[in-house]
């Protein structure tokens, strides 16, 4: 959903085709121009009419973006000069030059990323918006499953991340930061355009991007492979194809239809070498997506607009454990019997696992943006959502789980004077499994001088328990006796959402015509009934198990927390590919709930939460251009000691830098624009960033690009 | 006392004013044999509006005087001692085919349609473009946007002449200007992306093989994404998402004829064909703020570009 805009935009866009669109020459253009139904050529002109015709609204309120001292908030935009200078082959590492934000890998194909901490292995309280879809996937652990976003990153417009809470504009799963994805239009894609990555722990990703021009319409097409063989210690190679596409097309002058599709496949290796309980594996996850908008545009400042979308992911992992097996292989045969037996199991008993789940999306949402008087603008819409689950290894049932959510939401920018820009916005939410939430905020941005905003804002979001979190029930039983082996996870009924009340100040300054920018923002952000899992929840009736004992974990509203801190970011940039910034954040999370047990030497003897922040971290990037179409950039980044939900005290990440070295050269090969690239990532010495026993190595690759 | 004296004066004044404005009219209408005559175009709101200002000027300048219109299709009616206005391209083109030798004034014609005109050496034959003249909107630039150096072009099949000439007027006022040509059939894509590597000011130019109601919506998006503000050339700009436009109006292209042909009626020679001396000035200050740009308001640029050129509003 968007807001007026609260965020930095919304999807941009558009269209229609460079070329004049009068012929439909190959067959394909002319199956498509069909299809579209006519109107591919302009009508035959006076003169004058290129001075008196009317021409359709184009940069309308929705494809503007908020200038950044407008935002109730603090906004950080990566751009496509800065996605490509860093050299990234994943979108998570994008976040490494966003203040506040925690960016690790769980594996070498599993990137974890967290705004302000909280985290676990599987971070959940931010919220990815691809073109305006919500690539939020909190059915099975997992918030955000970056591996399963189509988008090609060389077809990405710019990056908005909203730091902070925004619940008030996208609802409960925009809890604690945003990261709105926005696609190039189709027609502002090169005819064609070939990549390809060659290097290190065998990187090998070759990506194909082709545009078609159809008249009134542009249609992009992008595929491609990615792989490698992930971190140097972990059974973590990857496959991932994937395919996408976009089709821009003006239907009537005021009217615009965005077709967007997206395909995900990927072979991913699982599994602990040596550990016979998580045997080596692969898994295979596909995801698929339609989502179609229709747009009317009545006039620069009114804009009515409906999306919908589809989606469809579907997950395969299984395998079994024979028993025996994940005892200690040095006992004899027949201990082994007699150790099995005496649990009442016979020799070959093993426990099936099957984590294959299916996941069904549907999604609509009405937008209507409009100017009130001179001075006030409101947006408002609603939308539904359901979401059918299945994953009889999560949710210990054959049936599907059906989340059917509605939400309401409106925004209110009221320009109040030449200094004063007051906003008021809120959302709220019913979903078939609880109460109505009210997610409201009042921001006030003060033009201290032309260049210079100070900003206030105050908004209360609550996240809504996942379903995972509130009905997951994992159970290992034994294939023949039936016996409980593990219990993992019981229901956690009766989860409350948690609540988060944020209060924050903020400094905007731009100095230098632009070319110095300054954003400082102090906050604090106080969570009340935070979700945690308490590992040592008494299990239900019935629930005593093998290896757990009458021990089954569960989510329990049992945290309190409070965040405080301050992040800056100082960028100066003479020119679009010339940059020299700093980041750097401050962060410090007092909070009750869940400890580790004191009677257990290894374990962190202080509340969980609070140690899952860096006191301490920056960022230094920069990128250079030279003559002859050279370039060099670097990031550096500095990470204090944290942990990602590791209760243990060796799984402490210690503090750590990270350097990633980029040099390349453009050139012309006759009409192809070409670059060469040699990309250098963790320059330094080999450091951990999820847990000290991964290391992650140094690694290099080459790259290529060719447009057309 | 001093109320009487001015009471004597202004009756004065009116007296006199009377007595010459009935001798111009009577003037005027001597005729020598010289009666107007309006060839139109093809029903337009354009032309209806240029029209109505004509002839409401007409009668003010020229009291009780009535132009006679003719349709582009018949142009039977022409003869000698007419002074003919065309309002549209394809009233001009109508009568310059006609072999009328007569003193033409053509309006409402973009400059390229006024060069492409077989004139040949017929006699008085003028013309007030819809089309700005480049100074005009280098100095909107200058005015409107002090800080922009870089000005960015792109010449089309039918502007190459019209880009040059922007581009020598900007080096003059020392500004940088770069000019691509959008030729080939993805010439266009190519050259944006070549001329705004860094954000500059992109002119809009009225060549409708690279500026239309198509190609528009990219330019504009594209331009954009590059953080590069659109100049226009009709309002219709301005709201598709030009930051600004500067123009002028059927209106005051029919108000500029009405006085070219009074003036002529008595006696003047046509003007050289120029652009309309009258104009204004669109701005999309939603656009314009969301590029962080700070613009003045659209009327205070307008006056003071007018009083740049002396010329009367």
């Amino acid at each position: 959903m968007t807001e007026p805009k609260a965020v930095p935009h919304k999807i941009a866009e558009p269209v229609q085709t460079f070329s004049q669109p009068r012929k439909c020459r190959r067959w394909t253009r002319i199956v498509l121009c069909l299809a579209i139904g006519g109107k591919l050529a302009p009508p035959s002109q006076a003169a004058e009419d290129t001075f008196f015709g009317d021409l359709p609204v184009v940069l309308s309120a929705s494809r503007l973006m908020q200038p950044q001292d407008e935002a109730p908030g603090a906004t950080t935009i990566i751009d496509r000069a800065m996605i490509r200078a860093s050299g990234a082959r994943d979108l998570a590492e994008l976040l490494r030059l966003v203040p506040g934000f925690q960016v690790a890998s769980r594996s070498g194909h599993t990137p974890l990323t967290t705004y302000h901490g909280l985290s676990d292995d599987a971070p959940r309280r931010m919220l990815v918006r691809v073109d305006g879809r919500s690539a939020y996937s909190p059915y099975f652990v997992s918030g955000i499953e970056w591996g399963k976003i189509s988008v090609d990153i060389e077809d990405i417009d710019r990056i908005e991340v909203f730091r902070g809470s925004n619940a008030a504009a996208y609802g409960t799963n925009a809890f604690l930061g945003v990261v709105n994805i926005v696609t190039r239009p189709a027609a502002d894609t090169p005819r064609a355009r070939v990549t390809s990555n060659l290097g290190d722990d065998g990187i090998r990703d070759t990506r194909a991007a082709l545009r078609l021009d159809l008249g009134s319409a542009a249609l992009r097409l992008s595929a491609g492979r990615q792989q490698d063989e992930g971190q140097p210690d972990l059974a973590d190679n990857r496959r991932v194809d994937r395919a996408d596409m976009r089709l821009d097309w003006r239907n009537a002058p005021d009217q615009q239809i965005e077709i967007h599709a997206g395909l995900v496949n990927s072979k991913l290796e699982m599994g602990t070498f040596d550990d016979p309980s998580d045997p080596l594996r692969n898994r295979g996850d596909d995801a698929a997506f339609g989502q179609i908008r229709w747009r009317l545009t009545r006039s620069a400042e009114e804009e009515l607009q409906v999306t919908y979308f589809h989606q469809e992911e579907r997950s395969r992992d299984a395998y079994r454990l024979l028993l025996r097996e994940t005892l200690d292989p040095r006992l004899p045969p027949a201990v082994i019997d007699a150790v099995l037996a005496g649990y009442g199991l016979t020799p070959d008993a093993n426990v099936p696992v099957d984590f294959a789940n299916r996941v069904i999306r549907d999604d609509i949402e009405l937008e209507h943006v409009q100017r009130l008087r001179h001075d006030s603008r409101l947006v408002w819409g609603a939308g539904h959502r359901e979401d059918r689950l299945w994953s009889p290894a999560i949710f210990n049932t054959d049936d599907d789980i059906v989340n059917r959510t509605s939400r309401l939401f409106g925004h209110l920018e009221w320009r109040a004077g030449s200094r004063w820009l007051l906003n008021f916005g809120a959302t709220a939410e019913k979903s078939n499994s609880g109460k109505m939430h009210t997610s409201p905020r009042f921001s006030a941005n003060y033009h201290l001088t032309p260049g210079q905003t100070l900003k206030f804002s105050v908004s209360r979001a609550y996240r809504i328990p996942t379903p995972f979190e509130a009905r997951g029930d994992v159970q290992f039983r034994e294939a023949i006796s039936g016996r409980l082996i593990r219990y993992t996870l019981q229901p956690s009924n009766g989860l409350d959402p948690e609540r988060l009340t944020a209060t924050e100040l903020g400094y905007l300054g731009n100095f230098l015509n632009k070319r110095v920018t300054v954003d400082l923002r102090v906050f604090e952000e106080r969570i009340d009934d935070l979700i945690e899992r308490d590992k040592d929840a008494p299990a239900p009736a019935g629930g005593t198990s093998l290896l757990s004992g009458n021990v089954a974990p569960q989510y329990r509203n049992t945290g309190e927390a409070q965040i405080r801190g301050a992040e800056l970011s100082l960028v100066y940039r003479p020119a679009l590919n010339r940059w020299i910034g700093l980041n750097y954040a401050n962060l410090d999370i007092n909070a009750k709930g869940v400890t580790g047990t004191l009677a257990d030497p290894l374990q962190i003897h202080e509340v969980l939460a609070t140690t899952t922040v860096p006191t301490e971290s920056a960022a230094l990037f920069a990128h250079w251009t030279f003559g002859e179409g050279w370039s060099a950039s670097v990031i550096h980044t500095f990470t204090g000691s944290m942990n990602w939900y590791a209760t243990r005290t060796r799984l402490i990440v210690p503090a750590y830098h990270r350097t990633d070295v980029r040099f390349a050269r453009r050139f012309a090969l006759g009409r192809t624009r070409a670059e060469a690239a040699l990309t250098l990532q963790n320059a330094g010495s080999g450091n951990a960033d999820f847990s000290p026993e991964q290391a992650i190595g140094r690694r290099s690759f080459l790259s290529l690009s060719l447009e057309l | 006392m001093l109320r009487s004296h001015s009471r004597i004066l202004a009756s004065i004044a009116a007296l006199c004013t009377a007595f010459v404005g009935t001798t111009l009219a009577a003037g005027t209408q001597m005729p020598a044999a010289i009666s107007p005559v309006v060839v139109l175009s093809d029903p337009a709101p354009a032309y209806d509006e240029a029209m109505r200002a004509l002839r409401k000027n007409l009668q003010r300048l020229v009291p009780g005087l009535q132009p006679t219109t003719l349709d582009w299709r018949d142009l039977t009616a022409l003869g000698r001692n007419q002074a003919v206005v065309t309002i549209g391209s394809q009233a001009a083109g109508a009568v310059a085919r006609s072999g009328f030798r007569g003193p033409v004034l053509h309006t409402l014609i973009p400059r390229s349609a006024f060069a492409d005109l077989d004139i040949g050496a017929r006699g008085q034959v003028s013309a007030i473009f819809i089309d700005q003249p480049a100074d005009r909107q280098i100095a909107l630039i200058r005015r409107a946007l002090p800080r922009w150096r870089k000005i960015a072009l792109l010449s089309g099949p039918n502007s190459s002449e019209l880009t040059r000439q922007l581009a020598a007027t900007a080096l003059e006022q020392r500004l940088l200007p770069t000019i691509e040509t959008a030729g080939s059939d993805d010439g266009l894509y190519a050259a944006l992306q070549k001329l705004l590597i860094e954000p500059a000011v992109l002119i809009a130019t009225p060549d409708p093989s690279v500026f239309n109601s198509y190609t528009i919506q990219n330019i504009l998006l594209t331009a954009y994404r590059q953080r590069s503000p659109v100049i226009g050339f009709s309002p219709a700009y301005v709201r598709a998402g030009a930051i600004l436009a500067v123009y002028s109006t059927p209106r005051q292209i029919g108000t500029q004829a009405a006085e070219i042909l009074s003036a002529q009626l008595s006696g003047s020679r046509l003007p050289p064909p120029e652009s309309c001396h009258y104009f204004e000035v669109a701005a999309n200050p939603h656009v314009a703020r969301s590029l962080g740009i700070d613009l003045d308001d659209a009327d205070r640029i307008r006056d003071s570009l007018a009083d740049g050129e002396g010329a009367h509003q």
